[in-house]
């Protein structure tokens, strides 16, 4: 938007999760960080919808914002019919295997002292059903014993080496019930290690010798792959994807995006592909959302966007591109000048006005809405490089 | 961009006239060894490059290429545990021989780095004007005022607003695209005649790094400096380059004019390298071309031609005998036994194109990047073939040291 508004939203039926109005502000020391100002958006089930922009336009936030990581500070995250902003943490926390995250740098996002094959199932064994093993039962047992002995000598009056024994026994049953809440006794599920070993061969990891070793013993492109293992394993239905390939090499680059594409089509995900390499993003998204300073500025379809920007900036941004052609040497370009603007202090009406060379009165006064351009793309701009069309039905429909 | 009274260089030999045919910089068959302690790590190996003023080279390789370690070498910001071999001539100076005080004297007056990060390559806790006017003191005799006004003057030629305010500011009062452009004009400030950039916008955003590479590329026409622009990205130096110098496990695999390098590349990593780039002009969901497995492991480098264990086009020849670096008669050198491209290989090149296309998409999953066994017996430097962490971090900790 560098705006608000929303004329972009689909049919709710069609979105598996729908942001509404989300804002994100900081508190820091120096005033209010506006990250996140007035963002709409929907992701439709088995879509990628990328989310681009320069670094502080709000992308990342955005989707931390989603997972409530931390909570937006005003507006609405639908997912399933549910709002996560308003869930308790003990029902988010349930949601949380049906949205997954795979982050920026691989190795600094694993463990280093768990083997692979801890990282990757730790999803599983947070949702395994903790039933009454033996050592859950022996801890009860203890634990009951132990209270009733010692209660009755007290309020027996004397002390003696019943008393004791009835003090041992309370401290042995929450000592193995500590034991049986951290993880030890459970029978070892083998429906979980061959799901991990699946997983691991899904991501194109050889599960043999890639399961009991640490991730220090594989390379950057290596360790994004078990990233996304991880983040496969609890069976989702939205991955957010920050940056998960900025860290790598062009050629490593392209195996993981491959490999997002085939996991896609394989376990029916929807993905929601954060990055700030415009080429990247086109390459892997149904549609494309272009942000400045905490706000949208265009959504549409990635071919539609890229061959003719309708926003400002997408334009700017697209320009700024290096092409790997020697012959586009002299390529018409006026590149994007000046600094980003605070945004402990973003300027009022449009966020990018101060760098748009469009700008006038009106864009300082008012902050543009999300129009339709009739091919299926939105933008919000008062002066848009793309005529816009009023669009009567979704207009009147959502007022 | 103007940029008045910028600082002449003190006592640089100067050409008394143009038509030199001296190249400003001559790299012969230079190698770069790191001692380990599980052998030596051949980082560079037998690089011969010529670099005239006023040109810029590219040098193009992913991480553990030795790019990054050829630049440190060829400017000498090497750690005592590597050994360099061969020979580097900068205006007919021997390099190699030279010790700490004669290098002294050309880092920042004759040669200058600007550094990958500009978050580390700049002394948190010094103000910016003392880190720009620290080589100017160190190698010209200029008064207080004058090198103030030289401060001010380069960080207007660099274009930081508001100069004079920010002389006085920390590194950390600044975006990443003003920190890096205080780094360029910290590289700048001599007026050196070759400058090293070394990923100087991978850090950045794309907005910022068109500012900053149209602004080195404003300075070099400006100074007539050479540039040794180091990158991972083909496009970056597409535009920018006057010559490319692909990079593959230590080695130049390729090496051509740009136009030449695009248009007719021989090498099949060169055209691995570029199909593996995601491009804007084609529709999404392109199906990417990955280049599988990994690089060479430069402890113990393969015995034939380094790249053939990932080549489509790889032969029995290619994995017995490593090619030399031949030159097709017009300056286009490269190393391979049975390039791209070429008529006589044409029609087996062809089926083989076709071949490994439709079994690198068909099972690209399973193939690619299983975890190989050396990973397990030879942890550090084999895992991916880059050089131990240790000798990255000692020579930057030298380069910001020296610079």
């Amino acid at each position: 938007m560098a705006g608000r508004g929303h004329a972009h939203l689909g049919d709710p039926a069609e979105a598996l999760l729908r942001v509404e109005d989300l804002h994100v502000r900081f508190r820091t020391g120096r005033g209010t960080v506006f990250a996140v100002t007035e963002v709409s958006l929907d992701i439709r089930k088995g879509e990628t919808l990328g989310l681009v922009g320069e670094s502080g336009c709000g992308k990342s936030t955005t989707g931390r914002a989603i997972m409530q990581l931390p909570p937006p500070t005003e507006g609405r995250v639908i997912y399933d019919g549910q709002d996560l902003t308003q869930l308790r943490p003990e029902d988010l926390r349930r949601s949380r295997t049906k949205l997954q995250m795979i982050f920026q740098d691989p190795i600094s996002s694993l463990n280093p002292r768990r083997k692979v094959e801890d990282i990757v199932a730790e999803g599983l064994k947070i949702w395994q059903p903790t039933g009454w093993t033996p050592l859950a039962i022996a801890s009860l047992v203890f634990t009951v014993v132990g209270v009733l002995v010692t209660l009755s000598m007290f309020l027996g009056g004397g002390v003696g080496a019943l008393g004791f024994f009835g003090v041992m026994a309370l401290l042995l049953g929450v000592a193995l019930g500590l034991m049986h809440f951290a993880g030890f006794g459970q029978p070892v599920d083998p429906t979980m290690a061959t799901k991990v070993d699946e997983i691991l061969d899904a991501v194109g990891l050889d599960p043999t010798t890639a399961r009991g070793r640490r991730p220090h013993q594989f390379s950057g492109g290596q360790c994004q792959r078990i990233s996304i293992a991880r983040a496969v394993v609890t069976e989702p239905d939205l991955i957010i994807c920050d940056e998960p390939v900025s860290a790598l090499d062009v050629s490593v680059q392209a195996q993981i995006l491959n490999l997002l594409e085939d996991l896609k089509a394989r376990y029916g995900l929807t993905l929601v592909f954060i990055a700030h390499d415009l080429a990247v993003v086109k390459n892997v998204s149904d549609r494309v959302a272009v942000m400045y300073l905490g706000r949208l500025c265009e959504v549409g379809a990635p071919d539609v966007i890229y061959s003719q920007p309708a926003h400002p900036y997408t334009q700017l941004l697209l320009d700024a591109i290096p092409e790997p052609d020697p012959d586009l040497r002299h390529k018409e370009r006026a590149p994007l000048q000046g600094e980003l603007p605070s945004p402990l202090a973003p300027p009022s009406g449009c966020h990018f006005r101060t760098r748009c060379p469009r700008a006038d009165e009106v864009c300082v006064e008012v902050v543009p809405e999300m129009a339709s351009t009739g091919d299926g793309r939105f933008v919000a701009c008062h002066h848009p490089l793309v005529e816009t069309v009023v669009d009567i039905g979704t207009a009147s429909a959502r007022g | 961009m103007s940029a008045p009274s910028l600082a002449k260089t003190a006592d640089r030999p100067l050409r008394t006239h143009d038509g030199d045919d001296e190249p400003l910089l001559v790299v012969d068959n230079l190698s770069t060894t790191f001692a380990s302690d599980q052998g030596p790590i051949r980082a560079v190996e037998d690089v011969t490059l010529r670099l005239q003023r006023g040109r810029t080279l590219g040098i193009v390789g992913e991480s553990g290429s030795g790019k990054s370690v050829l630049s440190r070498s060829i400017m000498g910001l090497v750690p005592a545990y590597a050994t360099r071999t061969g020979s580097i001539r900068y205006e007919g100076t021997e390099l190699l021989d030279a010790g700490p005080r004669e290098l002294r004297k050309i880092w920042g007056a004759q040669m200058a780095m600007v550094f990958q990060d500009p978050m580390t390559a700049l002394n948190p806790v010094q103000k910016i004007g003392a880190q720009i006017t620290e080589s100017i003191r160190e190698h010209l005799d200029y008064s207080k005022t004058q090198r103030r006004d030289t401060a001010i003057a380069l960080l207007r030629s660099v274009g930081i607003p508001e100069p004079e305010r920010r002389l006085k500011q920390y590194p950390h009062e600044l975006s990443g695209g003003m920190r890096q452009r205080v780094v360029i004009a910290i590289a700048l400030a001599c007026g050196p005649h070759l400058l090293f950039a070394d990923e100087p916008t991978t850090a950045l955003d794309v907005t910022v790094q068109a500012q900053i590479l149209d602004l080195i590329e404003a300075q070099q026409a400006e100074r007539n400096m050479a540039v040794i622009l180091v990158t991972h990205d083909l496009g970056v130096v597409a535009t920018r380059a006057d010559e490319i110098a692909v990079m593959y496990g230590g080695r130049i695999v390729e090496q051509a004019p740009t136009q030449v390098l695009f248009r007719q590349m021989r090498h099949p990593y060169t055209e691995a390298l570029l199909r593996s780039i995601p491009r804007l002009d084609l529709p999404s969901h392109t199906r990417l071309e990955a280049i599988s497995g990994r690089p060479p492991d430069l402890l113990h480098p393969p015995q034939g031609c380094r790249f053939a264990a990932r080549c489509p086009y790889a032969q029995p020849k290619c994995h017995a005998e490593e090619p030399e670096l031949v030159d097709d008669g017009t300056g286009h050198l490269f190393r391979c036994w049975y390039p791209v491209g070429i008529a006589s290989e044409q029609t087996t090149i062809d089926s083989v194109v076709t071949n490994a296309h439709v079994r690198q998409v068909g099972d690209e999953i399973a193939t690619d990047d299983v975890v190989a066994d050396d990973a397990a017996t030879a942890p550090g430097p084999a895992v991916d073939g880059r050089p131990p962490a240790a000798p990255a971090s000692a020579d930057a900790t030298l380069a910001e040291e020296d610079s």
